[in-house]
C-alpha cells in the first residue's frame, strides 16, 4: 500500500511533462534515455489505466496512444521498424478503444462500469506487468465478475470483421463497369468522315496521285509559257537583233557540240556559246555581229552556215534565252568554301587571311585622305 | 493503357495547288510502321521534287498521337469550312483508333480567315493543330537529313 502511493504521485507529477522531457533527451542526442523513459512511462498508464473512471480512463487512454506513437518514432529512427509498427498499431487500436469508451460513457453509466472493466482487462493482458500480483488480481477480477460483457465485446469485433468485406465489394466492381464501358467502342466499325480523300492502308500518296492530272495541267500552262516566251522573243530580237547569230545546218546527228567548239576555236577570245534548236541543228551565238560576220567568213566545214535573219524559218522554233549574247561568267572566289569547309572541319583559318583585306582597305582609306590633302595643298599651296 | 498501345494510328497532310509553275505541294504521313513519308514539290526556279522518308521511334509517334488528340480534331466536322478553291488544298487525314476522317478546305492565309467562315472554331482548331503538326516534321526532317541540323 505504502508503494502504490508514491508511485501514483510519481505518475501525476511527471504525467504533464513527459512530453517536454522526452523532446529534452532527443535534442540532448540521448534516444536510449528517450525509449527507456517512454516505456517505463507506458508502464505506469497501463496500470493507472486498469483502476481508473471511465473519464480519466479515457484520458489516460490517448495519452498512452500519444506515448506508443512517440516511441514508435523513436525505434523508426533507431532504424528498428518492425517494434516501430507494431506500436503505432496498438497506439491506433488504444486511440479508438478510448473514443469508443467516450460514446459509450456518454449513453449509459451503468455499462460504462462493465465495458470500462472488460476492455482494460483486453489491455493489460497481452502487456507483462512489471507488478505481477496487481496483474494476477485483475485477471481474477476480470473473470469472476463480467463474463458477459467479455463476450459482447467480441460480438462487436465479429460486426466489424463482417462489415469489412461488403464495404470492399462496391469497389471492386467498379473497374469491371469501366472495364466493360471502354470494351464497347472496340465493337463499333470504323467511321469515315469528312469530304477529302482517304488514302489509308494504300502505299501511294495523295500527291503521286495528283501528277498525272498534273500533267494535263501542265500542257495548258505550257501553252501560257509559250505566249510569254514569244512576248520575250519579240523584246530581245528588239533588244539584240538577230545578226549576231550564226545557224549551222545539215549536219550529222551524231555531231557533238565540243566538236562545234572546235571550228570556233579562233574566236573563243572574242566569246561565243553554242546552243542547240535540234538534232541537225544548231545556233553559234557571238557577242557582237561583226564576230559573227568574220567568223562565218573564215569558218570552212562541210555542213552549212548562214547568219541568222530577222524573217529567218528557224525562229520559230528558238527560244527567246537562246538569241542573248553569252555573258561572260561572273569572276569566283574560294574564300567563302574556304571558310565553311574550315568551319565544318574544327580547324581554324589563318588570321593573315582577313587580317590582309582589313590592313588594305585601311591603306587604301589612308592614301585618299592623303592625295587628297596633297591635292588641297596643290591648289592653294601658293597663297 | 493497352487498349491505347493496340489503337491504330495515320496521318497525312497535304497542301498544295496548280498553278504557274505546276502542281506546287507539300505532303507528310505518319504510318503505323513508324515510318514518316515527306514531300515537297515546287518548279520555281527550276527547282526540284524533293521527297524523304525516315523512320521514328515509338516515343516519337506517341507523341505525335498526343498533339493529335489533344486538339480534339476528331470531333469536327468540315461541311462548313470552305471547299478547296483554284488558290489551293489543304487535306488532313487521320486515323486514331475507331475513327476515320480525311478533311478538305481551301488554304489558310491567317486566322482572320477562320474567323470569317462559318465555323471559326473548328478551323481555328484546324489551323492550329496543322501549325503544330508542320512544327514537329520540319523538325524532324531538319535533325535527320541537314549535315548541321541545328
Amino acid at each position: 500500500m505504502e508503494n502504490t502511493r508514491p508511485n501514483e504521485e510519481e505518475g501525476r507529477i511527471s504525467e504533464p511533462n513527459w512530453s517536454e522531457r522526452v523532446e529534452d533527451l532527443v535534442v540532448a542526442g540521448d534516444v536510449t534515455a528517450a525509449i527507456s523513459f517512454l516505456e517505463s512511462l507506458e508502464t505506469n498508464l497501463q496500470s493507472r489505466l486498469g483502476s481508473s473512471s471511465s473519464g480519466e480512463r479515457t484520458e489516460f487512454g490517448l495519452q498512452l496512444s500519444a506515448a506508443l506513437t512517440q516511441l514508435a518514432d523513436l525505434y523508426s529512427s533507431e532504424g528498428l521498424s518492425l517494434k516501430s509498427d507494431e506500436l503505432r498499431t496498438r497506439s491506433s487500436l488504444i486511440k479508438q478503444r478510448a473514443l469508443d469508451c467516450d460514446l459509450a460513457s456518454s449513453r449509459s453509466s451503468g455499462n460504462v462500469e462493465n465495458q470500462s472493466v472488460a476492455s482494460s482487462g483486453l489491455k493489460s493482458d497481452p502487456n507483462v506487468s512489471s507488478f505481477d500480483a496487481d496483474g494476477k488480481t485483475e485477471d481474477s477480477k476480470v473473470s469472476s465478475s463480467n463474463s458477459a460483457a467479455h463476450d459482447s465485446s467480441d460480438d462487436d469485433w465479429e460486426a466489424l470483421a463482417d462489415v469489412e468485406p461488403s464495404k470492399l465489394l462496391p469497389v471492386e466492381e467498379l473497374p469491371e463497369i469501366s472495364k466493360l464501358s471502354v470494351e464497347e467502342p472496340k465493337v463499333q466499325g470504323p467511321k469515315r468522315r469528312g469530304r477529302g480523300t482517304f488514302t489509308y492502308k494504300s502505299d501511294a500518296m495523295y500527291s503521286d496521285r495528283d501528277f498525272s492530272e498534273s500533267r494535263f495541267d501542265d500542257d495548258s500552262e505550257d501553252n501560257d509559257l509559250s505566249r510569254e516566251s514569244e512576248k520575250t522573243d519579240e523584246s530581245l530580237k528588239s533588244k539584240y537583233g538577230t545578226r549576231h547569230v550564226l545557224v549551222l545546218a545539215g549536219f550529222s546527228p551524231s555531231l557533238r557540240t565540243t566538236e562545234l567548239e572546235k571550228l570556233f576555236k579562233d574566236f573563243k577570245d572574242s566569246g561565243f556559246i553554242i546552243r542547240w534548236v535540234n538534232d541537225t541543228t544548231a545556233l553559234a551565238v557571238f557577242k557582237t555581229p561583226s564576230a559573227a560576220l568574220e567568223a562565218c567568213k573564215h569558218v570552212q566545214c562541210s555542213f552549212t552556215i548562214r547568219v541568222l535573219d530577222d524573217n529567218d524559218s528557224l525562229l520559230g522554233s528558238i527560244s527567246g534565252k537562246d538569241l542573248e549574247p553569252p555573258s561572260q561568267r561572273p569572276k569566283t572566289s574560294a574564300k567563302t568554301a574556304q571558310r565553311l569547309i574550315a568551319h565544318s572541319m574544327g580547324l581554324k583559318l589563318p588570321a593573315s587571311g582577313f587580317g590582309s583585306k582589313e590592313r588594305d582597305q585601311e591603306a587604301a582609306r589612308k592614301n585618299r585622305i592623303v592625295s587628297r590633302q596633297k591635292q588641297r595643298e596643290d591648289a592653294w599651296g601658293d597663297d | 493503357m493497352a487498349a491505347e498501345e493496340a489503337t491504330e494510328f495515320y496521318l497525312r497532310y497535304y497542301v498544295g495547288h496548280k498553278g504557274k509553275f505546276g502542281h506546287e505541294f507539300l505532303e507528310f504521313e505518319f504510318r503505323e510502321d513508324g515510318k514518316l513519308r515527306y514531300a515537297n514539290n515546287s518548279n520555281y526556279k527550276n527547282d526540284t521534287i524533293i521527297r524523304k522518308e525516315v523512320f521514328l521511334t515509338p516515343a516519337v509517334l506517341k507523341e505525335c498521337k498526343r498533339i493529335v488528340s489533344e486538339s480534339e480534331i476528331l470531333k469536327e466536322d468540315d461541311n462548313n469550312w470552305p471547299e478547296p478553291d483554284r488558290v489551293g488544298k489543304q487535306e488532313l487525314e487521320i486515323v486514331l483508333g475507331n475513327e476515320h476522317i480525311s478533311f478538305a478546305t481551301s488554304k489558310i492565309g491567317s486566322l482572320v480567315d477562320c474567323q470569317s467562315s462559318n465555323d471559326p472554331e473548328g478551323l481555328r482548331i484546324f489551323y492550329y493543330l496543322v501549325q503544330d503538326l508542320k512544327c514537329l516534321v520540319f523538325s524532324l526532317i531538319s535533325l535527320h537529313f541537314k549535315i548541321k541540323p541545328i
